[in-house]
């Protein structure tokens, strides 16, 4: 296996699977709140900020997910590190 | 405790349920930042319920 992969960001993948959470809290919560105005506005600064943060990432170490429409030409995907393999 | 066999009423139109599951509505306060709500398992300060073994339920 390839070991040559540049050392993930532990911090910025953190940061994702955080907002990955909230994100998650605010929909369950607006699913039955659907006209609260606070929570939705906070759902959308924490979607913004967790795609940002995604898009980051995958700039940086490759895809993070295997079915988004802009994979690069070679595919990448194969090469991105497997969970096991970040320190945390 | 009585051990005597009790009846107990069905369920029916004209009686009461024998169990009657109710949740309040949840309304918002304030949210934990992304990384407190990860370590606590909600973005909720109100539904933070940490599992404290010997503890009476239901004394939160």
């Amino acid at each position: 296996m390839a070991t040559n992969r540049p050392r993930v960001n532990t911090e910025l993948l953190q940061r994702i699977q955080q907002l990955n959470f909230a994100v998650l809290e605010t929909v369950l919560y607006l699913n039955t709140h659907p006209r609260c105005r606070e929570v939705l506005r906070l759902h959308n600064e924490l979607s913004r900020e967790y795609h940002e943060a995604i898009d980051e990432y995958q700039r940086r170490y490759g895809p993070l997910y295997a079915d988004y429409a802009d994979a690069d030409y070679p595919w990448q995907w194969k090469d991105s590190p497997w969970p096991w393999e970040i320190t945390y | 405790m009585d051990s005597k066999k009790q009846s107990y009423p069905c369920p029916g139109p004209d009686r009461m349920k024998l169990a009657h599951a109710y949740i309040p509505y949840q309304e918002f306060r304030e949210a934990y930042s992304p990384e407190q709500a990860l370590r606590r398992g909600t973005l909720f300060p109100e539904l933070w319920m940490p599992y404290q073994p010997g503890r009476v339920r239901g004394a939160y």
